[in-house]
């Protein structure tokens, strides 16, 4: 769901920067561009935000998943070369 | 995380993100720097405040601790917001000295606080006549 909800806080946040950039650049007082900087500022902390929690998030679900596989996978090709477990098979092989 | 919090989060960045949309919405089609200046003041600092919290929300679930940062944001940007918007609107009346003619009258002995200067601690009473002096 999160995901969801970070797709449609981006988009506002950016659609919302793209709509200050217009007044920034059209603003017809001095007094105006400033106004647009100044939410331009307070947009881009809001952009910010959104972007831990989407790195966090994605952390969890994709970063944390993807370790797991990779243990897993190491583990399973990597046993039969383990140390201890060879010395067993080539004493119990051959005595 | 439980699936109530994860809920709660995305309800929290679904308004944040439609309050910044609308502040920004209002600062393009307001017709005067006035009107305008209502808009991101406002419904933008609320948006950020959304955000914030849903980040707090979020990683008080994820880790089980009050994380302090959004705290701060949260209380700087809610102190310095109003500032600034203030002192555009200040300086929105210093650029345009045809504003001061439509002003009512005091009541008082002094002006207007933006365009006269206040009266100092010797003159309580102020000097009425600093109003002609400016234009």
């Amino acid at each position: 769901v999160i995901e969801y909800a970070l797709q449609f806080g981006f988009a506002a946040a950016s659609l919302a920067l793209l709509l200050n950039l217009w007044r920034l650049l059209r603003g017809p007082a001095l007094m105006d561009r400033v106004l647009a900087v100044d939410t331009m500022v307070i947009n881009i902390i809001a952009l910010i935000i959104l972007f831990g929690i989407q790195q966090r998030s994605t952390d969890l679900l994709r970063g944390r998943a993807a370790v797991r596989d990779v243990r897993l996978h190491l583990h399973r090709r990597l046993l039969p070369l383990h140390p201890a477990r060879r010395r067993h098979r080539v004493s119990g092989g051959r005595p | 995380m439980t699936f109530v919090l994860e809920l709660l989060v995305s309800l929290l960045i679904v308004a944040g993100g439609a309050f910044l949309l609308i502040g920004s919405i209002g600062m393009v089609k307001l017709p005067d720097l006035l009107t305008r200046l209502h808009a991101p003041t406002k419904a933008t600092t609320l948006g950020v405040g959304g955000a914030l919290a849903a980040s707090m929300v979020f990683f008080a679930g994820l880790e089980g601790t009050l994380s302090i940062h959004e705290v701060l944001i949260t209380a700087f940007l809610f102190m310095t917001a109003p500032i600034s918007a203030h002192f555009i609107a200040k300086a929105h009346l210093h650029e345009h000295t045809e504003l001061r003619d439509g002003l009512p009258p005091t009541g008082r002995p002094y002006g207007w606080s933006t365009f006269d200067a206040a009266p100092g601690p010797g003159e309580p009473d102020g000097e009425d006549d600093r109003r002609g002096a400016h234009d």
